[in-house]
């Protein structure tokens, strides 16, 4: 009878517990991403989620945390990212699905992001195709020149570019060194225009793209190393666990997903005359033919 | 229809007629203004649809180097949509370099059409409702030098060109056609209009110039109407002029006609005179064949009386040689009076016939115009005899032979005719072409129809081609004014022709001359 009765006030003041609203999560539900995150970090904290679209003030967000005692803001998206940078550092934030690591001065703040780390592509460029050894990585400032057997990406040459004619010609100019491009998430030089002439530059010089995502690939990316969204979701939801544990984000740092997708597209490759090694096929989530 | 009918159409008006004129031209000037201009805008709409149709085909196939190149279905869709999202295509499609299909959109695409050589840089064929244009697509090999530095842009240099594939529009005609046909009615509304105002206008300006002109007109035809008025134009132009000189000719011609209608009322009394004179000549000249017909009628009574006279003559003798025979007996008396009193009568009865005869009837009657032969003949027939004269009448017996007219006048025409029958005989046994004896003068009478022909015929010389056409002439004759008047065919001729509404005419035979009188017959 006794453990029976501890058992009820246990599940009582767990129920009461559960009742309060810890988790604030600010985000779109009606993107398709976003909601499969948002939906994951809910089953793992059922009824301690509120999502909530802000419009842009934290006055309200800070309300809304005050009124449902929310121990943890989780900001999904680059655009509440950059929102829920202005939230008071007592509360912790946990931001998910920003395109690269946040650099702020923002105490109390950790994350996932979705860049694909070079080094995942240095590693897979180096094991299926041993004929790239130099590689140009485009990046907001330019592109840098980077040798992939030494992966040492602090003595490689950097080229700037002001604009898009400038990267095209410097790519242009640097066509002869470079065996392989490789995207990087930025703003600058992602715009549909640019990546035309680059895939242009790709094919007229027969130079393989590396892209970000399945829609590189469909453009005409020889192949993408892509973040996995499940895991990057169960990712966010062991972060804000792990806060709500602690109290607190300081320490945990950000980090990248832990799993990734390869997308092929093998018409580029017949294009090009790059022969993709069938060990890597079978490991790819699609290949477009 | 020949200009005759065109003016019967139109009227004869001199404005009708340069409106008419005038108004076909500007007809004429639209029609070929209107087809010009809608033939020079198809040129142009259709140079305009080609130039267009070759920039957005040569954009098109630049756009196109990154679709072909890397044959990647979402470039390929993005370059065949910006393709068909241009105005008038209607379908379009992308080959590789060896006419191999990539892409296209739905519908009739264009395919590879004759020899198309991807030097020239846009080939297009002509089809009835549509244009097709195909345009090589090529890659830009990129050397290896180039020049690039921090501040400027880069320039590449001998940068060379490698063909990948071809892009292939259909532009449709369409808008074309849609704009001929509105142009035309366009067209075709404005040169209705232009034609109808111009003739307005025209019609007003003509009928301004031609009103001075119709002045003149009017007092034309009054002055030929003999109304003679002044035209009052003020205008200095050739139709002024016209006016100012119409006006001083009319008056001209007006005081001349006066002085001619004077000289003419002058003349017309002269005229008068010459002809009194002349009436009064004819009259005399008349009363003097009055003369010589009554002569011819003593005659004919001296011949008729011969008889008689001599017969009393011998009853004379009779009486003479009874009583010296003492014959005498009151039956002989008896006998013997009755005798004379008998050829008494037939000369008095002679003398009533010839005045008779020679008394001008007053009203026409109906008569036989056998009688009227036969008593002519007995009135010549003693006469005839006495100069050797075989005169002789044949008609047929029985036959209806009667007219209309003036019978003594008539008796008098046939007298005419058998007197100058017998002259002309006398004439040529004076002459020797006739013995004295051989001398015939024939008369018939027949009918034909509803005609009556009397026909006197003679063996004398004929009358001469020359005189033929004069015989019926006042005043001609071949016996010399002395013996004749020359009246007397002239008036024959009156009476039956003009009187008796009849015919007369002479005709020459082989021996002699016949004349002929035709009556209508009742």
């Amino acid at each position: 009878m006794k453990p029976i009765l501890i058992s009820i006030i246990i599940v009582i003041l767990s129920q009461t517990e559960l009742s309060a609203k810890e988790v604030l999560v600010l985000g779109d539900s009606n993107i398709v991403p976003i909601n499969e995150i948002i939906q994951k970090i809910s089953e793992t904290f059922p009824d301690k989620v509120t999502v909530y679209k802000p419009s842009g003030s934290t006055a309200d967000i800070e309300k809304l945390i005050a009124k449902e005692s929310a121990k943890v803001v989780v900001s999904i998206g680059f655009d509440y990212t950059k929102i829920s940078l202005s939230i008071p550092p007592d509360i912790p934030v946990v931001y998910s699905l920003s395109i690269k690591p946040v650099l702020t001065n923002r105490q109390n703040i950790t994350g996932v992001y979705i860049e694909t780390p070079l080094g995942q592509y240095l590693e897979l460029i180096e094991r299926y195709f041993p004929d790239i050894s130099k590689i140009a990585v485009i990046d907001d400032s330019g592109f840098s020149l980077i040798d992939v057997s030494q992966r040492n990406t602090t003595q490689s040459k950097k080229i700037k570019a002001a604009d898009s004619a400038y990267l095209i010609a410097a790519l242009n100019a640097e066509a002869s060194e470079i065996q392989a491009i490789v995207l990087t998430p930025n703003s600058k030089f992602m715009g549909s225009a640019t990546l035309d002439e680059i895939y242009l530059f790709s094919f007229r010089n027969k130079k393989p793209v590396l892209g970000l995502s399945e829609k590189n690939v469909k453009a005409g990316s020889l192949l993408a190393v892509v973040f996995n969204l499940s895991s990057v979701a169960l990712k966010t939801s062991e972060l804000v666990n792990k806060v709500l544990q602690r109290g607190s984000a300081e320490g945990i740092g950000q980090m990248p997903p832990s799993s990734y997708d390869i997308y092929i597209n093998l018409i580029t490759a017949d294009k090009m005359n790059v022969k993709i090694p069938q060990s890597l096929i079978d490991v790819a989530k699609k290949v477009i033919k | 229809m020949n200009l005759t009918n065109i003016y019967k159409l139109i009227g004869e008006s001199f404005r009708y007629k340069i409106l008419t004129f005038t108004i076909a031209v500007m007809a004429i000037i639209s029609v070929v203004y209107t087809y010009e201009s809608v033939k020079t805008e198809e040129n142009i709409m259709r140079a305009e649809l080609i130039a267009r149709a070759e920039d957005m085909i040569s954009l098109m196939s630049r756009a196109s180097e990154l679709a072909v190149l890397s044959e990647n279905g979402e470039y390929l869709r993005k370059s065949l949509n910006s393709i068909t999202s241009i105005k008038d295509v209607r379908a379009a499609v992308l080959f590789d370099k060896n006419w191999r299909p990539l892409i296209h959109s739905k519908g009739n695409i264009p395919l590879k059409s004759g020899n198309i050589s991807a030097n020239q840089p846009v080939t297009f064929t002509d089809e009835p409702e549509s244009m097709n244009f195909y345009a090589p697509i090529f890659t830009i090999i990129v050397p290896e030098e180039i020049l690039l530095n921090d501040s400027a842009p880069i320039t590449p240099v001998n940068v060379k060109q490698k063909h990948i594939g071809w892009v292939g529009i259909t532009f449709s005609k369409l808008p074309i056609i849609q704009a001929q046909k509105q142009n035309l009615y366009h067209r075709i509304t404005m040169a209705i209009i232009f034609t109808s105002m111009g003739s307005v206008l025209i019609y007003i300006l003509i009928s301004l110039l031609t009103k001075p002109l119709k002045l003149v007109t009017e007092a034309v035809i009054d002055f030929h109407n003999g109304r003679f008025r002044e035209i009052r134009i003020n205008s200095m132009d050739e139709i002024g002029t016209l006016a100012n000189e119409f006006n001083l000719m009319a008056t001209a011609i007006r005081l001349r006609s006066e002085e001619l209608n004077q000289i003419n009322l002058s003349l017309e009394n002269r005229v008068q005179e010459e002809i009194r004179k002349r009436r009064l000549q004819e009259q005399l000249i008349i009363q003097q064949s009055k003369f010589i017909a009554m002569g011819e009628m003593i005659i004919a009574i001296a011949h008729h009386w011969r008889q008689p006279l001599n017969a009393i003559g011998v009853m004379v003798q009779e009486i003479k040689d009874a009583y010296n025979y003492n014959e005498l007996s009151e039956e002989f008396f008896r006998t013997i009076t009755r005798d004379v009193m008998e050829q008494l009568r037939f000369m008095s009865r002679t003398i009533d016939n010839f005045s008779n005869y020679f008394k001008p009837s007053t009203e026409k009657t109906q008569f036989d115009v056998l009688d009227s032969v036969h008593e002519a003949v007995s009135l010549l027939s003693a006469q005839m005899i006495e100069n050797g004269i075989e005169l002789c009448f044949e008609s047929s017996i029985g036959e209806n032979l009667r007219t209309f007219g003036y019978k003594n006048e008539f008796i008098q025409v046939l007298f005419n005719l058998i007197t100058n029958a017998r002259d002309a005989v006398m004439d040529a046994v004076d002459k020797g072409v006739l013995q004295k004896g051989e001398g015939q003068i024939s008369l018939s009478c027949l009918k034909k129809e509803n005609t009556i022909f009397i026909k006197i015929k003679d063996n004398a010389m004929g009358i001469r081609q020359e005189l033929e056409s004069k015989i019926f002439d006042p005043f001609f004759t071949t016996k010399g004014l002395s013996k004749a008047t020359g009246l007397g065919l002239y008036m024959s001729k009156t009476i039956i022709e003009h009187n008796m509404d009849g015919k007369i005419y002479a005709e020459n035979l082989p021996k002699g001359a016949v004349f002929t009188i035709e009556l209508q017959s009742v």
